[in-house]
């Protein structure tokens, strides 16, 4: 920015107050901008790691939905996350290890499935699952306190 | 020649087109965050219309709701802060009263379906979405 200032003393004092208003202007402007942007990139890639639990979050449900459906019985009320049921007489659990992947336990033979990569990110805590009769209520909760949610119906017999 | 001003004329309209930059960029990011509420809302409107299908379908039954919501009944605010939904039989808090008509959900009868309207003008954003069952 170029300023000029006048030979008159009593002007040059009224100019560079002007320069410093214009600066400070300026400076809170750049600032708020800045924040704003940088906030705003920040949502955006939030908005996309939400989109990629949701994604996650259905496959849950769908799974947990088709493993259910036919005779599956909740052997105790939901604890840790840990699904206990018995389905066509077999004892089957289905829960998310330690390392955050998705996995079906049945007397023993462990199998993984449907989630390649961890289901829990860096911003997650460990998945609740709580239970009303045949409806299983699954939340996945974020450390910012948001929170994401399905409802899935097991022993589907409809009424 | 000598200058008049403190300021040059191109300085002027650097400093106006960087202001109007500035008021567009904060346009964008509020409206941007306006549609990240209206998406969350949709979020739990959805949650919420799946949670009582759910229910209806495989526990409480849709004739039995059918009755219940002949004429409208709502889920009020305080219920739906409380998670109520995930806790209580639908049944049971069902009421025939809105407490606030700022947020609740409506269910009632219609000829041969059931509507669920969810109503949620908090957070700034006006929301209000149904669905038919």
């Amino acid at each position: 920015m170029i300023f000029y200032f006048k030979d008159n003393k009593k002007k040059k004092g009224i100019t560079l107050i002007s320069l410093i208003i214009c600066l400070a202007v300026s400076s809170i402007i750049i600032a708020c901008s800045l924040d704003l942007l940088s906030s705003l990139f920040i949502r955006m890639k939030e908005s996309v790691n939400s989109e990629h639990r949701i994604y996650k979050l259905y496959n849950i449900m769908i799974t947990v939905e088709n493993f259910m459906e036919e005779d599956g019985v909740i052997l105790d009320n939901v604890k840790n996350g840990r699904i206990d049921y018995t389905c066509k007489g077999k004892e089957s659990s289905l829960f998310i290890d330690s390392n955050g992947i998705f996995c079906f336990e049945n007397k023993g033979s462990y199998e993984k499935f449907n989630s390649p990569d961890s289901m829990i990110d860096e911003y997650m805590e460990p998945l609740v699952v709580s239970q009303k009769g045949n409806l299983l209520y699954i939340t996945f909760k974020m450390k910012k306190g948001e929170s994401l949610k399905c409802c899935v119906a097991i022993n589907k017999e409809k009424k | 020649m000598k200058k008049k001003g403190f300021i040059e004329a191109d300085t002027l309209v650097a400093i106006a087109l960087f202001s109007i930059l500035s008021i567009t960029a904060m346009n964008i990011i509020l409206s941007y965050r306006n549609r990240e509420i209206i998406c969350i809302k949709r979020e739990e409107a959805n949650y919420y219309y799946e949670c009582i299908i759910k229910e209806c379908k495989y526990q409480l039954g849709v004739d039995k709701i059918k009755d219940l919501c002949a004429s409208p009944m709502y889920i009020n605010k305080t219920d739906i802060n409380s998670n109520s939904i995930e806790k209580k039989d639908l049944k049971d808090i069902l009421s025939s009263d809105i407490e606030d008509g700022d947020k609740y959900i409506k269910i009632y009868d219609t000829d041969d379906k059931v509507k669920i309207e969810y109503v949620d003008n908090t957070r700034g954003e006006k929301f209000k979405d149904d669905i038919l069952f």
